[in-house]
């Protein structure tokens, strides 16, 4: 080697050093900065000074908190079930030979592939209850009479969002899946048919244990992103009807941007962050144990 | 592979699945092509909006871009704000996933190549500013870029992104890089080459696939990212797509048919780029990070 040429750590730090300063810039010192925020008393554009964890407490205390936790889990715990289920079936169903396998799993990319917000303002219009064409689906097929509004009763409402952000994100569990089916070789399921296993047996005492840490992985990765679901909210029901659907991350925007209360909506900023950060580092954690 | 052969009612169960599959991803395009070309007065207010064409026209895609004038105020003032935006979004879109390229790419291979100090502090900090919510950032941002001046440009929305994919990128291709053996690189090191030089001239043109797929995947998480744009913007001037469309939604009451003309022109590259690349996206996707 040539002695003139850098050292291997020189260039390294050399090479990552674009990055973690834009990292620093606009991750680090935010978190810091959102910290420091959350402990003042910020009205407006006021500053009124430090007033330590008061901020935490009355968002504690006034149980905005505790009903945006609520929607979050709420939310989450439905959309990732829902996801899961539809996205096992969908990725068994691609894991067999047939013609057009290919067109169909270019198919299932497209909802994920178009941005989160053209997707909610597509289905606000489709689930409008006048003239959208998803009440007129079910008229057509005698489901429902008359005008159905599903943005005016708390459990249609969440169940709309699942529905919706499943309509795009389902994708994700799909491709992981039939990542994870496509690599068990065919002679584990050949054993099992010379012990005469149907189908049913197959799947839940083969596939699913197989699957096991695919499974694992994608379901906590989820998890992290179900805290950043903003965007369909925003765009289908802004929260409503009440606080149903007003999960962590739509707080911490109202409070900060419509009430401009810059102090409780860093509050409640630095308690997302540190929910995310707590199953971030599960999540490594678990990538540890499992190589 | 795992794939197996099916007889009897599992073969219906399954085209049942498949058919269902293929309705729920489509009918919703179905439904906004309809929409886009069918006069108001078939749709709006309609208990039972048409689902099949009449007089379809592509009047609506002509007056969105402003190719031809539109009578009604509330239709020319939309039509002016997307189609800048869909400019603001190209701009945005194609800054943001160049930069990202650049960082992330020099990142992974210092990652997956190199020994350095803080390598390990590196990694958890790329991997960590992925995970976190845009929201929890955006309070402090929006003050920082408020004191810099620049918000209502483009820049907020070019750096936000770019960190963001830079993330991605560098996640994706050390992943990529990994795979790839690094005896070529070593062969054209003996041959006097510089240890950057193998990474510029043996390397990368070896991680071709592996770029489309992080490019292809910064633009889409780009051209859709919608919070920080709706933030960081106040007029016109810096204002993305998404941000555009969903305002129609609400504040300004326009013709379905020009709403839904944008919805397919705002749609049409993620899904020509999906339909293109799908083997690209699928292979970074699973490969290197599960992209939220």
């Amino acid at each position: 080697m040539k002695s003139k040429e850098i050292s291997e750590g020189k260039l390294g730090a050399l090479m990552m050093s674009p990055a973690i300063l834009l990292i620093i810039a606009t991750a680090v010192i935010p978190i810091l900065y959102v910290f420091y925020l959350s402990t003042r008393d910020i009205r407006g554009i006021m500053d009124m000074g430090f007033i330590g964890l008061e901020n935490y407490r009355t968002i504690i205390e006034t149980g905005r908190l505790q009903s945006a936790l609520v929607a979050t889990f709420l939310f989450g715990f439905g959309t990732i079930a829902f996801q899961m289920v539809v996205a096992m079936i969908v990725a068994l169903a691609l894991n067999v030979d047939f013609k057009g396998r290919n067109i169909i799993r270019s198919l299932i990319l497209i909802p994920w592939a178009i941005p989160t917000a053209l997707v909610g303002v597509m289905w606000s219009r489709f689930l409008s209850s006048t003239d959208g064409y998803f009440n007129a689906v079910l008229r057509l097929l005698q489901l429902a009479e008359g005008e159905v509004n599903w943005f005016l009763s708390r459990g249609t409402a969440i169940m709309m969002v699942i529905l919706v952000d499943s309509w795009k994100f389902t994708a994700i569990f799909v491709m992981i899946f039939l990542a994870g089916l496509q690599a068990i070789p065919n002679n584990f399921y050949e054993a099992a048919l010379v012990d005469g296993a149907n189908r049913l047996q197959r799947f839940i005492h083969l596939t699913l244990p197989i699957m096991k840490p695919v499974i694992l992985v994608a379901l906590i990765m989820r998890t992290i992103f179900v805290f950043h679901a903003f965007d369909l909210i925003f765009i289908l029901t802004g929260g409503g009807p009440g606080d149903a659907t007003r999960v962590l991350s739509f707080y911490t925007y109202q409070e900060t941007f419509s009430f401009l209360r810059h102090g409780r909506g860093s509050a409640a900023a630095f308690i997302l962050f540190l929910l995310t950060g707590i199953v971030t580092v599960l999540y490594i954690k678990f990538l540890g144990t499992e190589n | 592979m795992g794939s197996l052969e099916l007889s009897g009612w599992f073969k219906v169960l399954h085209r049942a699945v498949i058919t269902l599959i293929i309705i729920t991803v489509l009918l919703p395009f179905y439904w906004i092509g309809i929409m886009s070309v069918t006069p108001q007065r078939y749709i709006a207010g309609q208990a039972i909006p048409t689902m099949i064409p009449r007089e379809p026209s592509l009047g609506a895609y002509q007056a969105i871009l402003g190719l031809i004038e539109i009578e009604s105020g509330p239709g020319r003032r939309a039509a002016m704000m997307f189609s800048r935006s869909l400019f603001n979004s190209i701009v945005v879109a194609a800054f943001s996933t160049f930069f990202a390229l650049i960082l992330g790419i020099l990142a992974a291979y210092a990652l997956s190549r190199l020994d350095f100090p803080g390598k390990k502090a590196s990694y958890v900090l790329i991997l960590g500013s992925r995970l976190l919510a845009q929201i929890t950032l955006a309070v402090p941002l929006f003050t920082i870029f408020r004191t810099f001046e620049v918000l209502d440009t483009y820049l907020p929305l070019i750096i936000m992104n770019t960190s963001f994919c830079m993330a991605w990128v560098t996640l994706i291709m050390d992943n990529y890089f990994d795979m790839i053996d690094s005896e070529m690189e070593d062969a054209a090191r003996v041959d006097g080459c510089t240890r950057f030089g193998a990474f510029w001239r043996v390397l990368l043109p070896m991680a071709r696939p592996g770029i489309i797929s992080v490019m292809l995947i910064s633009f889409l998480f780009a051209w859709g990212e919608f919070l920080y744009a709706l933030l960081f913007t106040s007029s016109m001037s810096a204002r993305t797509m998404p941000v555009v469309l969903s305002m129609f939604l609400g504040q300004y009451a326009i013709e379905y048919r020009l709403l839904a003309a944008g919805l397919v022109l705002g749609v049409l590259p993620p899904v020509f780029l999906a339909l293109l690349f799908q083997r690209f996206i699928i292979t970074g996707l699973t490969q290197g990070g599960l992209k939220g």
